[in-house]
């Protein structure tokens, strides 16, 4: 039912319209910490989504919806109504690991939130990915979330559903901090949650990250989703005081922060959380130990989360630094100047200042990590270009750096052995994406003349991707402009095929195909006037068949060499400002990865009997935690 | 110093090729002049894809015209591809005198902890099989198909006439393990790594260490660590097999009987109260007669079919997950494999003190090599020679191996390229895998492994006797005027299409 409807007083709510949230309660960390004294204070948090209008039962809404069905139970679980007003007078049901209709409300709650903190870091609108059918791509407005999908100790993101999905597993026989043999909910692990939307949010912009040439690409996926989660733990102010004062203002030491899925990672008999981005609890001694950055790690470590794990850890150093450095001078006023912190408990206005730093810090970080996707090459990406990403973002929004935080970024990455194959020097100017050579910039702006149908276009995908529009139209005009792209793309490109790291067709190369522009989106910068601005990114890709290396003459397998360009136009001169290349006629990329598709996977029973057929990108999620113990061969 | 007594010795050793499978005979034979007799050791006998055993009663019947006696059989793990010839060419060993048989550890029915692994493997075996009587289980997208191929090292094989793939417990697989643990009729051994290094059946300068199994030893809380990996994981998995029962109740549906049994362990494992569960649409799920969990409708029929609608509605049947949750049997079956070929008997016989080494891993994976590293012993002198006991390690013993029979058929888990291949340095490194390219594929498993393959010539030099090619497919991977090859090529025997022969020592 309508709230509006069944109020006396409907005249006065229209004057007033819609409140601008919807305060819903959540687990701020997951069940298990509702049980310890410590912990049970702040792990219950209400947070404020965005309000929706035509909210629907289960909650289903403009961008998610929750289906409740639990096919190994054979049951469904009756689809929560948010806008009751008995739930709404109490900021949702209140968090119950035995209520499915928290659950519902839960995953939600924290996937709104995901998505939000993504729009307002890109400043345009989030679209999952289309769903290729044969009539072509079809919009996708919402994400499924089935909260109760599996029987296992999983979560994953189905690219093929376009659909979350959550599993529920009985806790290992150990005690701790669960009920032995009790059942754990993944889909109320926020971090669990908020990592997984991001899969899907990061598919929907670079649908071919899901396409690995290279070992950090899943890697990047994994790494980019615990990301996110990570700095969600920031936007609740609660458990940030009680952080702070409980590490007394030093985030680099053992505290939740820093930590992912306490739950799923105790449930499953580890010591401490699935993943910890400062350190790790030694399993020997049982105690937890910072971990020191190694840049060798990079070279050995080939398993997606582990690989990955090494980009969360060099991006959590980073936001320390910065954390660090904008809390010097706090420090320093507390201390009369010795930066000496006496022993005992922090004065509690210390605390909220600090906290309201790390707020900041951690937003600013999560923000400069979005924002790198749109300046993140659409094929073969690696650890190396999403840094170069980042840096030349953050140097177009934010001209000015005097905070330093590209160079905590540049040291931090440094440090734990990341950086660019192809720049001379880690410098902020050579790790800037180069400008196109200057014959070349133009090659837009030739295209497309003033006053031309194009130049229309492309104005109104730019005014229609406004936080407010319609989505489905978005996706239309993208559809449109997509397609009139292409016809420059084909007729006008092959000239410059060299430049642009495409290769014409006359090469005549086996199962070459043609340029497609793949996609197509703003980007958002400040001019030097400073105003606010947006640019084109167009991103035109490419495939070719290319024979595995590998010396038997018996193995006549093939893999796909991609490659192509990100074009970022600057709309206002049609100027061509960056082409992020990923040369098709490039010989040392293509023997790496013909390296990597010897290595394809890692050794073990799985890829032995369930080989997955050629270009498979099913369910690449599903499977990723596997059986342990198996994987330290590097074939 | 005392004469090197194992260089009285030489191996020769038989690599059949049957198929998909394993089967050696070594033949130890003192030279000329040397003391001792002659022992005759079969390690394994077995192969996939046979499915009225033709081609393994071959074998087994070459075996009997080559050797009336087999001083000991040894079988590394109880896989269908290692040991269908006791099953299919049973009458023929029977009628051949064998002197020992050793058996891994594991299969000791006097070992506690091993019995208990083998009754929950049972279980879960008994549970996939029901599974797999599921067609829409055989049929799932998620690979699942794969699970009944992977099966069949359990003994489970091509239906005959009116049966189902996959579906038929093979009463050959417990006939072969029963003839080979008949201790009434010969010894039987059980080994594992804490066995004391012993001479070859009398036989001077020749000693066999057992490098895996390792023994398993009850730890904390009262479960098993059956594959050095975490104890707790496993239990995990564990429980997911009770979910796994729960989805055989469901789907293949029980009998009155097990019904009741099974009514609390179902009831226990729903995740919520009854009165927060609805029934789903019937036509939802395709579900047969089910035994289902007790619900209150706290849904009414509208809410229910508005909730399907939206499930399934306006062609989003593509969305559905109806059997997402079934992956979780491709998991329990990489366990169930993965436990077994890690309880492998992995054998090194060494020739001589500090002599070369024969390396039969068995199946053994990279965690069962990860245990390897710390093993030694303490090796006394051979009877009737001076000296104080040796120290060797497994380690030393890897980086002696003259010749290394492939574990696994060469596959990407098996053998450990630091911590094994590339630990050993001898210059004459030969190895002997048995493996099917074409039989692999045919089941879509990735057999060889093409980068480990590449490796292994790489450490071999090109000495690498593949069972499914050709002596002149041999020879195209040597350098002819090579004198290590010439040597190895003389030391060969191809003049049989049904096995290989090398001759070491």
């Amino acid at each position: 039912m309508s709230t509006a409807e069944a109020s006396p007083n409907v005249a006065m709510h229209e004057q007033m319209g819609a409140p601008p949230f919807r305060r819903l309660r959540v687990y701020a960390f997951d069940p298990s910490l509702d049980t310890q004294m410590e912990t049970a204070v702040v792990n219950r948090a209400t947070i404020k989504i965005p309000w929706e209008d035509n909210l629907g039962l289960g909650p289903i809404g403009e961008y998610l919806e929750v289906i409740d069905i639990d096919p190994a139970s054979n049951c469904m679980y009756a689809p929560i109504d948010l806008n009751h007003p008995y739930v709404l007078a109490e900021d949702g049901i209140e968090p119950s690991e035995g209520n499915p209709q928290f659950h519902q409300q839960m995953v939600y709650a924290v996937a709104m939130t995901t998505i939000k903190s993504f729009e307002t870091a890109l400043g345009h609108t989030a679209l999952w990915a289309a769903h290729d059918t044969v009539q072509g791509s079809k919009f996708i407005q919402r994400l499924r979330i089935y909260p109760h999908a599996l029987r296992a100790a999983n979560a994953y993101y189905s690219p093929t559903k376009k659909a979350l999905l959550f599993g529920y597993f009985p806790a290992s026989a150990r005690p701790d901090r669960h009920l032995p043999r009790g059942l754990v909910f993944t889909c109320l692990s926020h971090d669990v949650v908020a990592h997984e939307t991001t899969h899907a949010l990061l598919d929907g912009m670079h649908r071919r990250f899901l396409q690995p040439s290279n070992a950090d690409m899943l890697a990047l996926h994994e790494a980019f989703a615990d990301i996110v989660a990570l700095f969600q733990h920031f936007t609740l102010p609660e458990v940030l005081r009680h952080q702070v004062a409980k590490t007394r203002g030093d985030l680099a030491s053992e505290n939740l922060l820093g930590q992912l899925a306490q739950q799923f990672g105790e449930a499953t008999g580890r010591f401490g959380a699935l993943r910890d981005a400062l350190g790790a609890v030694n399993q020997k001694t049982g105690v937890w130990e910072p971990t020191k950055p190694d840049p060798s790690a990079l070279s050995t470590v080939f398993e997606p989360h582990a690989r990955g794990s090494l980009l969360v850890a060099a991006v959590f150093s980073a936001f320390v630094s910065i954390y660090k450095s904008r809390t010097a001078d706090l420090l320093r006023i507390a201390t009369s100047g010795t930066g000496v912190l006496p022993s005992g408990a922090l004065h509690p206005d210390l605390v909220n200042r600090l906290a309201s730093e790390a707020a900041k810090s951690a937003r600013h970080v999560l923000y400069m990590c979005i924002r790198a996707l749109d300046y993140c090459p659409a094929v073969d990406v690696t650890f190396g270009d999403y840094l170069r990403a980042l840096i030349t973002a953050d140097c177009d929004l934010v001209p000015d750096d005097d905070l330093g935080y590209r160079i905590a970024f540049i040291e931090a990455f440094r440090r734990h052995g990341i950086y660019p194959r192809d720049v001379r020097t880690l410098s902020v100017d050579s790790l800037r994406w180069q400008p196109l050579a200057s014959a070349y910039r133009e090659l837009f702006r030739n295209a497309v003349p003033d006053d031309s149908e194009m130049q229309h276009i492309l104005a109104q995908l730019l005014r229609s991707w406004d936080l407010t529009n319609n989505r489905e139209r978005i996706f239309d005009t993208v559809e449109s402009c997509r397609a009139k792209l292409q016809d420059w793309a084909t007729t006008l490109l092959p000239g410059h095929a060299k430049e642009l790291g495409l290769q014409s067709a006359d090469a005549a190369l086996p199962g070459l195909h043609a340029y497609a522009v793949a996609g197509v989106r703003p980007a958002r910068r400040v001019g030097p006037d400073g105003q606010s601005r947006a640019d084109l990114v167009v991103e035109i890709v490419q495939d070719r068949d290319e024979a595995c290396s590998n010396s038997t003459p018996d193995d006549k397998r093939s893999f796909k060499f991609r490659g192509g360009c990100t074009l970022i136009i600057d709309l206002e001169s049609r100027r061509i400002r960056y082409c992020i290349r990923k040369s098709m006629g490039s010989v040392t990329r293509l023997q790496r990865q013909r390296d990597y598709e010897a290595k394809t996977m890692l050794p073990s029973l799985e890829t032995t009997y369930f080989r997955p057929p050629k270009d498979y990108v099913g369910e690449p999620f599903a499977f990723l935690h596997g059986l342990t113990g198996e994987t330290e061969g590097l074939i | 110093m005392t004469p090197t007594v194992g260089t009285g010795v030489t191996v020769t050793i038989r690599m059949y090729r049957q198929g998909l499978g394993d089967c050696f005979l070594l033949h130890f034979a003192p030279k000329a002049g040397a003391a001792g007799a002659e022992v005759w050791v079969l390690i394994d006998c077995g192969v996939l894809a046979d499915e009225d055993g033709t081609r393994i009663r071959a074998v087994a019947e070459d075996i009997r015209a080559t050797t009336q006696r087999l001083d000991i059989v040894v079988v590394t793990h109880a896989h269908w591809d290692h040991i269908s010839g006791f099953a299919h060419a049973r009458d023929v060993f029977e009628s051949m005198e064998i002197g020992e048989v050793w058996l891994p550890s594991t299969e000791d029915p006097g070992n506690g902890p091993a019995c208990a692994l083998k009754a929950r493997r049972l279980r879960e075996l008994s549970t996939l099989r029901g599974l797999l009587q599921s067609e829409r289980v055989r049929n799932s997208p998620l690979m699942i198909p794969s699970v009944a191929s992977v099966m069949r090292l359990f003994g489970e094989c091509t239906p005959r006439e009116g049966e189902r793939e996959g579906t038929i417990p093979s009463a050959e697989f417990e006939s072969a393990l029963a003839f080979l643990n008949d201790a009434t009729k010969r010894t039987v051994r059980y080994l594992d790594s804490r066995d004391q290094p012993a001479p070859l059946a009398g036989l001077l300068g020749v000693r066999v260490y057992a490098l895996g199994p390792q023994r398993h030893e009850p730890v904390r809380g009262g479960t098993l660590n059956p594959d050095g990996g975490s104890n707790d994981e496993r239990a995990t998995l564990d429980l997911g097999v009770a979910f796994l029962a729960a989805a055989q109740a469901q789907l293949v549906g029980m009998d009155e009987a097990d019904q009741l049994l099974y009514k609390d362990v179902l009831e226990q494992l729903m995740p919520f109260e009854p009165h927060y569960r609805c029934p789903v649409e019937p036509t939802l799920l395709e579900l047969g007669a089910a035994p289902g969990p007790s619900w209150s409708a706290s849904l009414s029929p509208k809410a229910r079919a508005r909730t399907t609608k939206s499930y399934l509605g306006s062609g989003n049947a593509w969305r559905s997950i109806d059997d997402d949750w079934l992956g979780i049997t491709r998991t329990l079956t990489l366990a169930l494999d993965q436990d077994i070929n890690n309880s492998s008997l992995a054998l090194a016989f060494e020739l001589g003190d500090n002599g070369k080494v024969l390396l039969f891993p068995g199946d053994a994976q990279l965690s069962s090599w990860n245990t390897w590293n710390l093993l030694e012993w303490e090796v006394p002198p051979e009877p009737g020679a001076a000296g104080s006991p040796r120290k060797i390690s497994a380690v030393d013993l890897i980086r002696r191996t003259q010749v290394y029979k492939v574990a696994h058929n060469c596959s990407a888990g098996a053998t450990p390229l630091a911590k094994g291949l590339d630990m050993m340095q001898r210059a004459d490194l030969v190895a002997l895998l048995p493996v099917s390219a074409t039989a692999a594929a045919s089941f879509d498993w990735n057999l060889p492994h093409q980068p480990l393959l590449a490796r292994l010539y790489e450490r071999a030099r090109g000495r690498v006797l593949r069972s499914d090619q050709t002596v002149q497919w041999l020879d195209a991977r040597g350098e002819a005027g090579d004198s290590v090859w010439q040597n190895f090529r003389a030391h060969v025997r191809d003049d049989n299409p049904l096995y290989y022969e090398y001759t070491a020592g």
